[in-house]
């Protein structure tokens, strides 16, 4: 399924996964992905949605540094990459985004 | 609808706060069989806030080869009892699915846990033993260092190391659901690879132990006391097991009935002018996590935090996922660099715009404090409550 935002900026693509959670890429003009959100039961498989950033998201992750926020919610940055999750057993969100690849005129409030 | 957000003087909001939650506060707590101690401490790590713990005892089955184990994140938010292996001494046997051992990935918000599954003998409180009961044994090194299936590591979530990291030698998830399969993954496992299967039956599932208990078994109370707004030292709570099943359960007159969605055990809630049809009740969450544009952030070490100038007292609106109960209640949130200053672990005014764009609110920990809330456990019916699990009852 494709959504397009009123300001035409960035084009949403979204899939479901077998699980039943939503997955939606967000892309610029130049089709580039930039971000990915996702909401359902379960976490989709987020090597495939990062890629190449994939490894690095990872490592800082698993630096064994506590979750301020408790058991709910957490916020990694890796240098250029930002992975965002927060639920409960029941419903789970997460965005992921590439900082500097963010078009222009983007709120990051819009990624979502 | 707009929201207010009324900004006073400390002591007039102090002594709103006490009007506002006087009404609500816990009566002297009821001793019994069926009450676990519930503390807030800074946990295992000693570097935490607003983290509440409860204790049990596990046995190898049908034996009397027991340990006590406490620092167990005591979470509303999720179901079943899940252990750290590093803070277990006693080696509990393997459930098995044709000759090899079952394993699992349980996704939280901010960590997935990756271990077997091992049966106990659980005692909560002083409740009668459950025997057998499911529990995952967190273990990254499971079944061997660099086993762990890829499909657990892909997640977008920390994976959960030890118990100094998580500060929670294992979660004790009470919850609004008994079996966790619709939410986490399976797997069977060799002594040195795994590959995932589906769920297993349900009596072989992860499980909230709640609904086992012999009588108290359709959910739990959990109750914190109140607090000065600039919080206080480690304390004790109560978890209370049952619902109206003992006379120290009772769902208090005057008390509101929210129900959950079966589907994904939200309800709504509304604040500013925007409704969040995904909201929860969690004591696993340290603060209440929402989005409010108008409260400034704090600055320096604890971003995401809010840092109001003074103590800022707002409304917001819990509604039954069926809309057919709604009622607005106060929450009070002050500088959180403050708070954090104080060397205090228990606050009942802590809120982080954490998760801005899941467009969730959470009514974490501070919710609980003065106030008796009631979980109802989905396919569990409640004594005098007409309302259908899952649900929540507060006042």
């Amino acid at each position: 399924m494709q959504l397009a935002p009123a300001s035409g900026v960035f084009r949403i693509d979204q899939f479901t996964t077998p699980a039943g959670t939503v997955v939606s890429e967000y892309s610029g003009r130049d089709g580039n992905v930039f971000a990915v959100t996702w909401r359902g039961p379960k976490p989709p498989d987020v090597s495939t949605l990062l890629g190449p950033y994939y490894k690095q998201y990872r490592s800082a992750a698993n630096t064994g540094i506590p979750s301020p926020f408790g058991l709910h919610a957490s916020s990694v940055a890796a240098g250029d990459v930002e992975v965002e999750t927060m639920g409960h057993m029941g419903l789970m969100w997460g965005r992921a985004y590439l900082r500097s690849a963010v078009p222009a005129g983007i709120d990051i409030s819009e990624i979502k | 609808m707009k929201h207010r957000n009324f900004k006073f003087a400390s002591a007039a909001i102090a002594a709103l706060m006490a009007v506002a939650l006087v009404a609500t506060a816990t009566p002297a707590f009821a001793v019994g069989p069926n009450v676990m101690n519930a503390n807030v401490t800074a946990g295992p790590a000693g570097t935490g806030v607003n983290g509440v713990y409860g204790h049990i005892t596990v046995c190898v089955p049908g034996t009397t080869t027991c340990q006590v184990i406490g620092g167990l994140l005591i979470d509303t938010g999720s179901f079943g009892l899940r252990i750290f292996r590093q803070a277990l001494t006693i080696k509990l046997p393997a459930e098995t699915s044709n000759g090899e051992m079952v394993a699992e990935c349980a996704f939280f918000g901010s960590a997935t846990a990756w271990g077997r599954i091992g049966l106990a003998d659980v005692k909560l409180a002083g409740e009668p033993k459950i025997r057998n009961l499911p529990v995952q044994l967190i273990n990254p090194a499971f079944p061997i260092p660099g086993g762990r299936p890829g499909a657990c590591e892909q997640t977008g979530v920390p994976l959960a190391q030890t118990p100094q990291q998580e500060n929670f030698n294992g979660i004790l998830g009470v919850g609004l659901l008994q079996y966790d399969g619709s939410f986490t993954d399976y797997f069977a496992c060799t002594a040195s690879s795994c590959g995932t299967i589906p769920a297993p039956p349900l009596d072989q599932q992860v499980q909230n132990p709640v609904p086992l208990l012999a009588a108290d078994n359709n959910g739990v109370m959990l109750s914190l006391p109140l607090l000065p707004s600039a919080g206080s030292p480690p304390l004790s709570g109560r978890l209370v097991f049952g619902i109206n099943t003992r006379p120290n359960n009772q769902v208090p007159a005057g008390f509101t009935a929210f129900s959950a969605d079966p589907a994904n055990l939200m309800f709504t809630t509304s604040f500013g002018g925007k409704m969040a049809f995904d909201s929860f009740i969690d004591s696993g969450s340290n603060g209440y996590f929402f989005h409010d544009s108008g409260l400034p952030l704090c600055t320096g070490a604890v971003p995401s935090w809010y840092c109001p100038a003074a103590l800022t007292m707002l409304q917001a609106t819990t509604i039954g996922s069926d809309t057919i109960n709604s009622e607005t209640k106060l929450l009070f949130i002050n500088n959180a660099t403050d708070l954090f200053s104080t060397g205090n672990r228990a606050f009942l005014d802590l809120g982080a715009d954490i998760g801005e764009g899941s467009g969730f609110f959470d009514w974490g920990l501070p919710f609980f404090f003065g106030r008796q809330v009631f979980v109802g456990i989905a396919g569990q019916s409640i004594s005098g409550v007409t309302e259908p699990t899952p649900l929540w009852i507060y006042k």
